[in-house]
């Protein structure tokens, strides 16, 4: 093996020299310098005399197309350990998992905790974190690492998961999930206002009533979904209304499978009846794949979904076809929006673990200590120090080449490698870092202001915004529109995996509720029918075991909630 | 003794693919073992606690889905079994063909499908036939129907329609073995026909169909065999046409057992399902193989 480059130093021995050699004009640049010493020093500190390692990394969303983008090659620099990426599918981790065969460094999916640890699949952390985790002794993960010790551990009291994403969390840009609609139509109509699902479909209703066929003759579905998901798609509408096991209208659990007037599922259900009684759902709602939806989206033949990504390319098409064409998210002024909230816990189903098939654990703690360290999610947020960013008076400022890139998009911007392993990053965006800025530094209504397009103006202009995702911020400062902050995060993500049996009934529900669903979504002629189909289909669920899935549920929450409260 | 020689050669040709069998189809049968421990990925063998039999009485317990998974699986197999004279009449349709040139033509064209993987087959569908699909864009305006058809999502017709898709991907590379056993036929006995006054359609029956019936019969029992794995295309085939319109009626046993081995992780009964088919299809082989020994006088071993 190479030794490591030994650059870093280079770079410090002349940032020094230049500090000496020009002497410090002003306040700021002083404090600029100094900051530029002492990042510098800490990247000195992380590579010195350690041997470059290749490790295996398993990661969630993200594939090997980071590699080789800007950031990749900062973190190998910087950690002397290059990312050998393998994107987490979950049918090949159970297979790894079985096989003996998990990769260097794996995020753990929270279900899977129990054998991993049980098994010794993943190793202990603590005495790692002492000699190759500096940057997690900080006072700031405490909480983080205390949490992960006494629920994410099996009960052994051991910190076996560096959490990611821990912190608070804010508005973007622009809200992706929620109602989705042609912008332009929805103008045409007037704005109408939306006040409930019945609301929803009869806009879609009369858009298509307007614009039937696309183009080139092809008939137009207001409504649709994708099936590839799992159960994604049959629950989606609680992202709108905020329905689902945990209500954040009522602030209380919900048995989702059975409480027909307070669930994610009988929401989608209403909603997808009531589109096919205006004959406007598509007839493969119930067969397309999220590829064919995209498909859908692009060609026209959709003008609805429950979050922007089908329409990205349908987007850039349209606004060429005039300044206002193109799918937003409507702010409806009731119901739920999915952003916000603090956790200690930090997103589900990413904490990192080190498997106990890697070579270089301490090597493999380097990487996992940088990644969520202040400098690593500064990194992956918002780019190089010196290249995409820059202290300003002292403070943290993105370039203006780098907003002009991000706004630019296509390949250039993807080269960076900006925002790409945001499931990786240890610090949520809006976390404040010690330098005064927070890690993301294009959430600002700065930087939002110069990303906004045709589209986005006529939008903000009407809701009398200054970024589209302000008009939802508006809506949740007024108490209108409740968001993850009301939803108990920590003690949701504190509960246990699910035994054999509660597994087994959940999977035996679920499958009833796929198959079930187009029978009372398509198989209802009126609302009694739908009523009545839906109250077959529960009690079938019922039969199941619903029940005794809600109750596991409940009380493990409860349970969850007061070790939580008792610590 | 260089007779000798001779035949530990061939022996020793032998060997390597003896060994290949042995690595790949009989050393994994150790993982039958998984079927009688309550196995949990990832917790080693030695830790597991051994079950006996019982995720085989499990499979008796669910025995609404398995009943299920077995009719689909047996009426997609019987269906494809029914289908095929049908790369037999093929065969003989292309051997017929005066153009050489057209006949080569039809049998590329034919066999292509063959080479078309399974996830591709199904965007093809999804074009073809999804509401926005080419079919119902003809129908529609042809003004033959006012509303799209959903055939990948009709339930009534999906064993009629996913034996149609095994047809156009199989015939014409069913239609190969055919097309060889043809040409094995001993020329002279159509000349003689010929000469004795026959025409072209008696010769196809008289010298044409019982020259290539050994060959049907023992593809036939073959196809009986594997009459659990729902035919040729078996599980890919399921795999990407599933879906939550047509699940109870698509849904086989080799996808029945991915879903509750793999997707929902009960490894160990997934293996308990998967025994139990590979014992029935054995008995299945030994049963069709002794009615042919007693039907037909000709058995395959």
């Amino acid at each position: 093996m190479k030794l490591p480059a030994r650059r870093p130093r280079l770079a410090i021995l002349m940032t020094v020299m230049l500090t000496v050699l020009t002497g410090c004009g002003d306040a700021g640049e002083k404090a600029m310098k100094q900051q530029n010493a002492r990042t510098e020093t800490e990247d000195a500190a992380l590579t010195t005399g350690k041997e470059p390692v290749t490790l295996k990394v398993q990661l969630s969303s993200v594939g090997n197309d980071f590699e080789n983008t800007e950031v990749y090659n900062e973190i190998e620099r910087l950690t002397g350990v290059k990312m050998n990426i393998e994107m987490y599918d979950e049918q090949k981790f159970k297979v790894e998992l079985a096989g003996g065969d998990l990769p260097d460094i794996i995020q753990v999916p929270n279900k899977n905790m129990k054998e991993l640890i049980e098994g010794g699949n993943i190793i202990p952390l603590d005495d790692l974190i002492k000699t190759n985790g500096p940057e997690l002794q900080q006072p700031l993960y405490e909480k983080s690492l205390d949490y992960m010790r006494t629920f994410w551990s099996d009960n052994t009291n051991k910190l076996y998961m560096i959490p990611v994403q821990i912190g608070s969390s804010d508005f973007g840009f622009e809200q992706q999930v929620g109602f989705n609609v042609r912008w332009d139509y929805y103008k045409e109509l007037g704005y109408p206002k939306i006040e409930s699902i019945d609301d929803m479909v009869n806009v879609l209703a009369e858009m298509v009533e307007k614009h039937g066929t696309t183009k080139d003759g092809k008939k137009v579905y207001g409504v649709s979904m994708w099936n590839d998901w799992g159960t994604w798609g049959i629950r989606s509408m609680g992202l709108i209304t905020g329905n689902g096991m945990y209500n954040v209208n009522t602030q209380q659990l919900v048995n989702d499978y059975t409480n027909a007037e307070h669930s994610s599922i009988w929401d989608t259900a209403l909603f997808l009846y009531k589109a096919q009684q205006k004959g406007i759902l598509d007839p493969d709602a119930f067969t397309a794949k999220y590829n064919d939806i995209v498909a859908k989206a692009s060609e026209g033949t959709l003008i609805s979904s429950i979050a922007t990504w089908p329409f990205t390319r349908a987007n850039a098409e349209l606004l060429k076809e005039g300044p206002d064409k193109g799918f937003v998210t409507i702010p409806l002024e009731w119901g739920f929006t999915n952003v916000g909230g603090t956790s200690v816990s930090g997103w589900s189903d990413r904490a990192f673990a080190i498997s106990a098939n890697c070579k270089y654990p301490e090597r493999a703690m380097d990487l996992i200590n940088f990644l969520v360290s202040e400098q690593g999610s500064r990194l992956i947020g918002s780019g190089i120090e010196g290249v995409h960013w820059d202290y300003v008076d002292s403070k943290p400022v993105l370039k203006q080449a780098t907003v002009a890139l991000a706004s630019a998009g296509g390949d250039d911007w993807k080269k960076t490698g900006i925002g790409m392993i945001a499931n990786q990053q240890g610090l949520s965006d809006y976390s404040k870092l010690s330098d005064g800025g927070i890690v993301n530094l294009f959430n600002t209504p700065e930087v939002f202001a110069t990303k906004l397009n045709s589209l986005n103006k006529d939008y903000v202009e009407h809701y009398g915004v200054k970024y589209p995702a302000e008009a939802y911020k508006r809506l949740v400062e007024q108490g209108k529109v409740k968001t993850l902050a009301n939803i108990p995060q920590d003690v949701l993500s504190a509960m246990p995996s699910q035994p054999d049996d509660i597994k087994r009934i959940q999977t035996k529900v679920d499958e009833l509720l796929v198959k079930g669903m187009p029978v009372v979504v398509l198989g209802s002629e009126n609302d009694d029918a739908f009523k009545a189909n839906r109250q077959e289909l529960i009690d079938k669920l019922i039969e199941a075991g619903a029940n005794t899935y809600f109750d596991w549920f409940k009380r493990e929450y409860e349970q969850s909630r007061a070790r939580l409260a008792n610590r | 003794m260089k007779y000798k020689a001779s035949r530990i050669t061939l022996l020793l040709m032998v060997i390597p693919f003896i060994l290949l069998v042995f690595a790949f189809n009989y050393i994994p049968l150790f993982g039958w073992i998984y079927a009688f421990y309550d196995y949990k990925p990832g917790i080693p063998l030695s830790q597991t606690e051994f079950v006996g039999l019982k995720f085989f009485k499990w499979a008796i317990e669910e025995k609404e889905d398995l009943l299920r998974v077995l009719t689909n699986t047996l009426a997609l197999s019987f269906l494809s079994i029914l289908a095929s004279p049908l790369s037999v009449i093929f065969a003989i349709l292309l051997n017929e063909l005066r153009s050489k040139k057209f006949q080569k033509l039809v049998q590329t064209l034919t066999t292509l499908p063959n080479f078309i993987s399974w996830i591709i087959v199904y965007s093809l569908a999804f074009f073809m036939f999804s509401s926005g699909g080419l079919v119902n864009e003809v129908l529609m305006r042809l003004g033959w129907i006012d509303e799209p058809t959903t055939v990948m999502g009709n339930a009534a017709a999906t064993w009629w329609f996913q034996t149609a898709i095994t047809i156009w991907k199989s015939l014409g590379w069913g239609a190969i073995i055919y097309l060889a056993a043809i040409a094995g036929i001993d020329q002279e006995l159509y000349d003689a026909a010929k000469v004795d006054g026959a025409g072209r359609f008696q010769r196809i029956m008289a010298i044409t169909v019982p020259g290539i019936m050994p060959t049907f019969f023992v593809l036939l029992l073959l196809n009986v065999a594997s009459v659990l794995s729902n035919g040729a295309s078996g599980f890919e085939q399921n795999f990407v046409f599933y879906n939550s319109l047509v699940a109870d009626r698509i849904e086989a046993l080799d996808y029945y057992v991915y879903r509750v081995g793999i997707t929902t992780g009960e490894i160990s009964f997934g293996t308990a399902i998967g025994i139990a088919k590979s014992l029935i299809s054995i008995l299945l082989l030994f049963l069709m193989n002794a009615l042919s020994k007693k039907v037909r006088g000709h058995s395959v071993f």
